[in-house]
């Protein structure tokens, strides 16, 4: 990798006049876009994965029974929670008294809640699970439905399923995306190194019979092909710093109820690989391809 | 050490060029490839050098079937051979050094040998002060010379040479013909192809002579043979 940096100096050694510019510089520009794009990609499918089970990690773990209000309701509950005492996956069961209550259901009495005094109100139940398990939630709805008929359970099934489900789709998405770009990249840079080999035919024929081994000259396409992408890998990945910062300053302003800490170490350790992925798919695609074409040749 | 059997060669699907040649090189030979415009001769070198294959035949070269080699097989056959281009084919980017050097930087040589060797042999041909300039600021003798030059600075097993010197006036000519043949006498085999005919009546090293696509071999030494129109 060396080499790469340090070449400055003149143009040296490359046999293959590739120094001159003949149209494949765009590479740079390529690869600082697809540099940014698979960031934002990255980056945008972790953080909304976060947000979301920021979001379920308070349901998640838990369930809601519901005991209509009735002269029997607070021996119901006793029951109910010696039952709840007995199953080994839960954690804890807690009776919501009115306090609690009253102010779950606040905001949808505006100001009234001084006269709860006089309204039935159902007798809530929450129930903390150590592990959420299908097993568990029929073992819970089984034992209450023996108790009762008119107990409502609420585990939040369609609502997680729903939410697990938009988080994965959102993770297949960046991932498909991440593919496309790369295919992309590597469909893009097999065509500048077959352009470049094609515009440069004689010179390569000439190293070819003067006895050049074919990694003699794929070398040269090779290194080519890294310096420009290592120019572009670092324009977009500079780019990509400067939307955060942006992204960072603005935040306040926006509003928006993203996390922005607290993520995994592998999710930053994949985001940091995106370039080193990138820029090692151009050294293997530039290398493959002048290979298949030397190989073409007598 | 090389041997050419009943070797064909046609372009595409146009008439044979060379038809049915056979003939042997003897290692550390020397032979002049005659023959009027057309006749083949830059053919056959294309065949010597490896550039292309034959559409029949058999070629042997330092005691392997070209044929039957892989391309991986074939590199350590080309950078045994020297080759002087018809037109020259300098790599225009790069400094009359950086071409000579190329055939050494090709076999990996450190680079401090190279700057010896490439120093010493552009002297010796008289290019001592023109090593940084670009092949198209110079004229096309000394084009030529670096041509030369090329082909023979990694001390090849062979040399071919296409009409190499056709475009030198006679000093330097017969300066680049001794250079030639010092090399010969090192044990390279050396072929030239050439119709100039003060060059044919100087050295009278045995002719190969092309005409219609057959070969013929001529050895002026040898009187019994000598007929006088293989120039
Ligand atoms: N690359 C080629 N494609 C098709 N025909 C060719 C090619 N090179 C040479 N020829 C034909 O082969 C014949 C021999 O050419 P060449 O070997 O160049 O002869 P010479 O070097 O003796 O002048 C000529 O008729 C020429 O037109
Ligand atoms: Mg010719």
């Amino acid at each position: 990798m060396n080499s790469i940096f340090i070449h400055k100096s003149k143009d040296a050694h490359y046999d293959i006049p590739l120094h001159q510019k003949l149209g494949t510089e765009f590479l740079i520009m390529l690869l600082a876009l697809m540099t940014l794009l698979c960031l934002l990609a990255t980056s945008t499918s972790m953080v909304l994965g976060k947000a979301l089970s920021q979001w379920t990690s308070g349901l998640e773990n838990s369930l809601t029974i519901e005991i209509p209000a009735g002269n029997n309701a607070p021996a119901l509950a006793t029951s109910i929670e010696r039952a709840l005492g007995e199953i080994d996956n839960v954690k804890r069961a807690t009776r919501l008294n009115r306090d609690d209550i009253s102010g779950l259901i606040a905001p949808w009495l505006g100001g009234l809640e001084s006269q709860l005094g006089d309204l039935p109100l159902p007798t809530l139940i929450q129930v903390d699970l150590r592990i959420r398990d299908a097993e568990t939630i029929a073992t819970i709805r089984k034992t209450i439905t023996n108790l009762s008929d008119d107990v409502r359970i609420d585990a939040y099934e369609t609502w997680l399923t729903d939410l697990m489900r938009l988080t994965t789709t959102i993770r297949l998405v960046a991932l498909a995306l991440l593919i496309i770009i790369l295919v992309i990249t590597a469909m893009t840079i097999a065509g500048a190194v077959r352009s470049r080999m094609a515009i440069h035919h004689e010179e390569l024929r000439l190293l070819h019979i003067m006895g050049a081994e074919d990694r003699y000259i794929a070398k040269q396409f090779r290194n080519y092909i890294l310096r420009l992408s290592l120019r572009g890998v670092v324009v977009g990945s500079c780019a990509f710093v400067l939307l955060l910062v942006l992204f960072f300053i603005l935040k306040p302003q926006t509003g928006l109820l993203i996390p922005t800490d607290h993520h995994s170490l592998a999710s930053y350790a994949f985001i940091a690989a995106v370039p080193f992925i990138l820029i090692i798919l151009s050294f293997l695609t530039a290398q493959n391809t002048v290979m298949r074409v030397l190989r073409a040749m007598p | 050490m090389i041997r050419f059997e009943h070797v064909g060669l046609r372009y595409g699907i146009g008439p044979e060029v060379l038809a049915d040649i056979s003939f042997t090189l003897k290692p550390g030979s020397f032979h002049f490839l005659c023959g009027p415009s057309g006749a083949g001769k830059t053919s056959l070198m294309s065949l010597l050098y490896l550039g292309r294959k034959p559409t029949r035949g058999l070629i042997n070269m330092f005691d392997d079937d070209v044929g039957s080699l892989t391309r991986t097989e074939l590199v350590p056959l080309r950078q045994q051979i020297g080759v002087v281009f018809q037109d020259f084919r300098l790599l225009n980017h790069l400094s009359a050094f950086d071409n000579v050097a190329l055939p050494l930087r090709i076999c990996g040589r450190p680079e401090s040998e190279i700057k010896s060797h490439v120093h010493e042999l552009l002297e010796w041909v008289g290019l001592g002060d023109c090593m940084n300039r670009l092949p198209a600021t110079l004229s096309g003798g000394q084009q030529q010379r670096i041509a030369v030059a090329r082909a023979v600075i990694a001390r090849p097993r062979l040399l071919l040479a296409d009409e190499p010197t056709g475009n030198l006036d006679d000093e330097i000519g017969m300066k680049l013909m001794s250079l030639i043949e010092q090399l010969n006498r090192m044990g390279t085999t050396i072929v030239i192809a050439t119709h100039n005919l003060n060059i044919l009546e100087q050295f009278r090293y045995p002719r190969l002579v092309l005409n219609h696509g057959q070969l013929r071999v001529f050895d002026p030494q040898d009187e019994t043979n000598f007929d006088g129109d293989a120039a």
